[in-house]
């Protein structure tokens, strides 16, 4: 019992640690490599877990392994290209200009159900008003609308939009945030004047309140939820 | 590269530490059968006092070994290894003249089992 709560904790470590040093990618977006790691990572770091005849070696030793095949083909593949072509693969045009490449179609696997249903789940529920719709290396569908079916932008409508900044948080539930304070060019003195004027005694009494670049200020005071 | 360097580093080491760890089970294994043996032919010839102290000194560098073995090599194989020794001691001990052969070949199994369960042969890769 003992032993295996002292080795799931190990392989926890040895995981997180894993997954944190091959980076944020491996979380989203998978390339072919990366699944393969990831589902043997998993796999193995279970065994030792399920059987103590099992050293943890042989769980640790092959995380550790795997890893490091993974950081050296991601190094590079980031210098050759053609290595990268080999272990991911290349982009592939599923439609150009509005009609559909039925030759990359069927080399990827890809059925018409598919395509239309990745092309609805972006919103584009006509071929002929799709320029480009390339199916990337991790699998994702990219659909590029003609730029006359675009949604309008403000620049295409030639608005002046103020620029209002990136928001940052510097009250998350009751806590104050002093770093993005700090970054913000605020102080406590200034917090509390803003505070008084939401007429709250505390930050303990603030759920949310962020600043932009413009200065303007979102306010959400807290609420009792013992009544809930 | 640094990265890249790193993992390669740690790759080579750990190849390494697999070559260092080959030889460490084979100076264990050998010294280990080296007495085993001895006893072997020691019992053959009847001394199966001397023989037993000869195994005795085989178990002890087995036992010795316990913290090693415990890290690398898998814990049924260790089981069965000293589960052998104690039989062939039992034997041993009975001056059992028809039994212990046949024992001391299960041990030599399990021995060289474990010793071979490392080494780098096309059959144990594949």
């Amino acid at each position: 019992m003992a032993i295996v709560f002292i080795r799931t904790l190990i392989v926890y470590a040895a995981l997180l640690l894993t997954m944190r040093l091959l980076g944020k990618r491996q979380l989203g977006e998978m390339e072919l490599s990366e699944f393969v790691v990831a589902a043997l990572i998993a796999d193995l770091a279970a065994h030792p877990l399920q059987d103590i005849g099992i050293p943890m070696m042989n769980g640790l030793i092959p995380i550790i392994t795997l890893f490091c095949c993974e950081v050296l083909i991601a190094g590079f593949s980031m210098k050759h290209i053609r290595l990268r072509t080999l272990l991911f693969g290349k982009p592939s045009i599923l439609i150009s200009h509005g009609k559909i490449n039925q030759r990359e179609l069927w080399k990827n696997r890809f059925t018409l159900d598919e395509l239309m249903q990745e092309m609805r789940s972006q919103g584009a529920m006509d071929i002929s008003k799709v320029e480009y719709a390339i199916l990337e290396t991790d699998g994702r569908l990219n659909v590029m609308l003609y730029p006359s079916e675009m949604p309008a932008t403000a620049a295409l409508l030639k608005l002046p939009v103020p620029d209002e900044g990136y928001p940052v948080i510097l009250i998350s539930d009751g806590r104050i945030l002093e770093d993005n304070l700090r970054r913000c060019g605020k102080d406590r003195a200034w917090l509390e004047k803003q505070l008084k004027d939401y007429s709250v005694k505390n930050a303990g009494e603030v759920f949310l309140m962020m600043l932009n670049g413009a200065g303007q200020i979102y306010f959400a005071g807290k609420e009792d939820l013992r009544e809930a | 590269m640094k990265r890249e360097g790193i993992a390669g580093a740690l790759l080579m080491l750990l190849f390494l530490a697999a070559l260092v760890n080959i030889a460490c089970l084979d100076r264990l294994i050998s010294r280990i059968e080296a007495e085993v043996d001895r006893a072997q032919a020691l019992a053959e010839h009847g001394e199966f006092s001397a023989a037993e102290d000869a195994l005795d000194a085989a178990i002890v560098h087995w036992i010795a070994a316990n913290s090693y073995t415990h890290i690398f090599i898998r814990h049924p194989e260790i089981d069965s290894t000293s589960d052998a020794f104690y039989e062939c001691k039992q034997l041993l001990a009975e001056e059992n003249a028809d039994g212990f052969p046949s024992a001391f070949e299960k041990l030599n199994y399990h021995l060289n089992s474990i010793d071979e369960m490392e080494h780098i042969r096309l059959g144990s890769v594949l």
